[in-house]
């Protein structure tokens, strides 16, 4: 029995170490995924929604626990790459990957349009903003949140969310999946990069900003 | 037809003068090895990520057989990844880079690092460095809002070799 472990562990090792080496996500933005992603059928997506998304998202895209993210208004690409990732299981969720892992890539495509035109709704009271929302900080190498997320924090093409009408709670768990690297479907990790340089006041601030900003 | 004296000598003035920098130009892009990179290789930068040679895990330093290092990087907005590098110095290095999405150029202050990043190609420069410490890699090319935020560090350390 003893004698067994260490080709286990070789294997182990082997098998792990190939898990890590895929791309952190199958989505490439060819020109013909990004028509994809936009051709959805928001009519047929509220059908799928009404059975598959709405318990734990809501009937309008906003979730009434703070638990669950609030995806009304959502950019539809980015919705459309999540979907996928969860699928392919490049962001790893058990929740959402038992309930998109049937669904084809159409169907996929009509949930986000489905999504991405609902009304989002701000989640706290207004809050502060913060140098790094603007400014960075580049001697950390942190990007400021605007030049990817936009100045409104709307979001912008291709897979770049809207930071606005998420619980601050949700906010935080994000940054922190992001800093221990259980999320990593993040193409070469430029989120992971900044959220393992800002420190916990730093995310806490940003989270309570973002909940806090008016939707319209 | 009819030229004014003075008009003349200007005129031979300004010839010899472009003609004595442009000859200044040309013996120290010979005498210097000056030239522009010149790599021509095509790639999908959509799919960047999905190439063996622009993975994420293989990006980065490699040192090849023959003892020369080649250095993967990816630019991509805002930063070129990895964010920090470590080469030796007095070593041939081979840079290769690619855009994951729209035009960088990168710019290696006090080396002779520069060379555009285009999306859709694989640039390549060739350099030894001789001066180990600390470099910064800048973006030189306007690529969005977060341009001039977009830099990456690269160290450069003595491993005691001598200088080419």
């Amino acid at each position: 029995m003893r004698k067994l472990t260490i080709p286990f562990a070789v294997g182990g090792a082997l098998l792990f170490s190939t898990a890590a080496a895929e791309p952190s996500s199958e989505v490439a933005w060819t020109p013909d995924t990004y028509r994809f992603a936009q051709s959805g059928d928001a009519a047929n997506g509220k059908k799928i929604a009404v059975e598959v998304c709405d318990e734990c998202h809501g009937a309008g895209g906003v979730s009434e626990e703070d638990d669950f993210p609030n995806i009304a208004g959502q950019l539809e690409t980015y919705l459309y790459k999540q979907l996928v990732d969860f699928k392919s299981g490049k962001r790893k969720n058990r929740k959402m990957r038992r309930r998109v892992k049937d669904l084809n890539e159409q169907e996929l495509a009509d949930l986000s349009a489905w999504y991405a035109q609902l009304p989002a709704e701000p989640q706290g009271p207004e809050a502060p903003g913060h140098e790094l929302v603007t400014r960075g900080d580049p001697k950390r190498m942190i990007t400021s949140c605007n030049a990817c997320h936009g100045a409104d924090a709307k979001g912008a093409d291709l897979d770049v969310p809207m930071l606005k009408g998420q619980p601050a709670d949700l906010f935080v768990e994000m940054m922190e999946n992001f800093r221990d690297g259980s999320r990593a479907n993040d193409v070469y990790g430029r989120m992971r990069q900044a959220a393992e340089a800002l420190s916990d006041e730093e995310i806490e601030a940003l989270a309570r900003y973002y909940a806090g900003l008016p939707v319209q | 037809m009819h030229i004014n004296r003075y008009e003349k000598t200007w005129i031979y003035v300004t010839g010899v003068l472009t003609a004595v920098m442009v000859g200044v130009l040309t013996f120290y892009a010979i005498a210097n090895n000056i030239h522009p990179p010149s790599n021509v290789e095509t790639i999908d930068s959509a799919s960047l990520h999905l190439t063996a040679e622009f993975a994420e895990e293989n990006l980065g330093v490699k040192t090849n057989a023959d003892g020369s290092v080649t250095v993967t990087l990816v630019g991509a907005r805002y930063g070129f990844y990895p964010r920090r590098i470590e080469v030796p110095a007095n070593t041939p290095l081979k840079f290769r880079m690619a855009s994951f999405d729209v035009l960088h150029g990168v710019h290696v202050p006090g080396t002779n690092v520069a060379t555009m990043v285009v999306p859709g190609y694989v640039s390549e420069v060739n350099t030894v460095i001789p001066t180990p410490g600390e470099y910064t890699l800048f973006c030189n090319e306007y690529c969005g809002l977060g341009h001039d935020q977009m830099w990456s560090r690269m160290v450069v350390v003595d491993n005691g070799s001598a200088p080419q």
